[in-house]
């Protein structure tokens, strides 16, 4: 005789109403009882596995459903243990062998109905086909190997012509120099003008080529060596003794809070204040320049700010700043190639960080950047 | 940046290994030894084949004079200055000849491979004239530094 517990009018009511319902939404429904036997199967399941539910009804319900997983509600275990349940058994990927023998893989999960005295009384798969999902996936997968390679032969593109470019580069403006040289005082006007531009020519590509290869170097994904902690007092110490001749020509003052030590490479902190102040410097207004650089911990990151009393950059040209080559002044001087904030942005993406900038024309600008992550305090306090 | 003294003395550098492809660098290295008064016999390969096959018989042959310093172009065709680096320093006869390894090169990289690789010195060539001249006090300090080591 077979047993069974499920309570005429209570759960039978209950599935009598909601056949409809299961029998029409899209995801797969097989009901069971607690031996295991096909009570129920919607039109979705039927169409999946391959059973009419006619045929179904009362066969075990690992003979219709029959799928292949790491771990197998419909095989030994028909009803899920109290912790599964409680821990509402999450979804699990398997493949659904239907009874034709067409294999789909699917996302499945099984759960426990229970009588009005909290006894189990069956339980019901619940499965969709995510075939398609996959697929999607997979495919996305294919999309990022590709943009790697892409990333990858980008890399070795601006590193070889940094290397092809820079040497023809060179031969034209040293023997542009030679020429006008040889050539002495007592050359024409226009040659000497024409030569100019020659070397001025050279100079200026150089100057791409040089940033360029800077920026790439800037953003190179495979770390040469492992992060250090770099003490951010010490690397600012550096980039303004870089910057000293810009600083004394300018008569900028420097206004320094306590910074903090961070895991990075010096290098890229020294790039990023280098290239932050001497914009500070390079976009200072008639007065003085005034710049203040600060540190301050919120959660788990470092938000450094780096302040200046310039002429500022209007509201519309915040977001371009960081892009390559940008330059929001007139063609200058054949040495600056924008690209300064680029790199600033790269080296700080690399460490996930964040950089942006608060600016309003003719009242200074204050750029903002974040190295997050595993940061320690300086060593004279927390910089707060 | 050099440290050597400004003088009109000519030094001779004997035999000067010279591997590079690029005339117009082989003329400024020309004048870079005449600038410091360099006096050299010069040996010049276009290519790495040509400086392994030089360096090989040099090798092999002991009556074959040896260069006393050799200025290295890293970027040569067919076998890279690196490699040849590698091989002079592997050998016997070529073991201790100076090399300064020079490059158009912008990246650090390339000068910390080159200076691991066994190089005396590394020279990033510019793009100024009288800066690149400034190869010829980078010789004659090598070459000095090398007859100091000597006495």
């Amino acid at each position: 005789m077979r047993a069974t517990n499920i309570e005429p009018g209570t759960l039978m009511g209950a599935e009598r109403w909601m056949r409809p319902v299961l029998a029409e939404i899209s995801d797969g429904v097989v009901g069971m009882n607690t031996d295991g036997e096909v009570t129920f199967m919607n039109h979705a399941a039927q169409e999946l596995t391959g059973w009419r539910e006619a045929e179904a009804m009362g066969q075990p319900v690992r003979v219709v459903f029959r799928d292949e997983a790491v771990r197998d509600p419909a095989g030994n275990s028909n009803v899920l243990s109290e912790e599964e349940e409680a821990a509402g058994a999450g979804e699990e990927q398997a493949l659904l062998i239907s009874r034709q023998g067409s294999e789909s893989l699917i996302a499945k999960r099984c759960v426990n109905l229970r009588d009005p005295q909290g006894g189990v009384a069956g339980s019901v798969l619940i499965f969709r086909d995510i075939t398609g999902q996959l697929r999607a996936a997979r495919n996305q997968e294919r999309i990022l190997a590709e943009l790697r390679r892409a990333n990858e032969s980008l890399k070795q593109f601006s590193y070889s012509s940094s290397h092809d470019l820079q040497e023809p580069l060179r031969t034209v403006a040293i023997y542009s120099q030679l020429l006008s040289r040889r050539l002495g005082p007592g050359a024409d006007e226009k040659t000497t003008e024409y030569l100019s531009y020659v070397v001025h020519g050279a100079r200026r590509m150089e100057a791409f080529v040089k940033a360029l290869t800077a920026y790439t170097e800037a953003g190179a994904a495979e770390v040469v060596s492992p992060l250090e902690q770099v003490d951010c007092k010490s690397a600012l110490d550096a980039a303004l003794a870089s910057l000293r001749p810009a600083i004394e020509d300018s008569g900028a003052q420097i206004v320094t809070g306590e910074l903090p030590i961070v895991q990075a490479h010096s290098v890229h902190i020294l790039q990023l204040f280098q290239n932050l102040i001497s914009n500070a410097i390079r976009y200072g207004g008639e007065k003085p320049p005034w710049i203040e650089i600060s540190a301050n911990r919120h959660h788990r990151e470092w938000e450094f700010s780096v302040s200046d009393n310039g002429i500022g950059i209007p509201a519309r040209y915040h977001s371009q700043v960081f892009g390559i080559f940008t330059r929001l002044d007139a063609r200058g001087s054949p040495v600056r190639t924008g690209i300064g904030l680029a790199i600033c942005k790269r080296i700080v993406e690399r460490y996930r960080g964040r950089i942006w900038v608060e600016s309003k024309e003719d009242r200074g600008s204050v750029f903002y950047f974040t190295i997050p992550g595993e940061t320690k305090p300086g060593q004279t306090g927390d910089g707060t | 940046v050099s440290s050597s003294i400004v003088s009109d003395e000519p030094l001779d550098l004997g035999l000067l290994l010279i591997a590079e492809d690029n005339l117009a660098d082989v003329g400024l290295i020309r004048m870079a030894l005449e600038r410091y008064h360099l006096l050299a016999t010069v040996h010049l390969v276009r290519d790495g084949e040509a400086a392994v096959r030089f360096v090989d018989q040099v090798e092999r042959d002991h009556t074959a004079a040896c260069p006393t310093l050799a200025v290295l172009d890293l970027n040569l065709p067919r076998i890279s200055g690196d490699q040849i680096l590698l091989r002079l320093r592997s050998s016997t006869r070529w073991s201790d000849v100076p090399v300064i390894v020079m490059s158009s090169s912008l990246s650090a990289k390339d000068r910390t491979q080159a200076m691991n690789s066994g190089a005396t010195s590394y020279f990033s060539k510019p793009s100024d004239l009288e800066h690149f001249l400034e190869l010829g006090a980078l010789i004659k300090d090598v070459a000095m530094a090398k007859d100091l080591g000597r006495q």
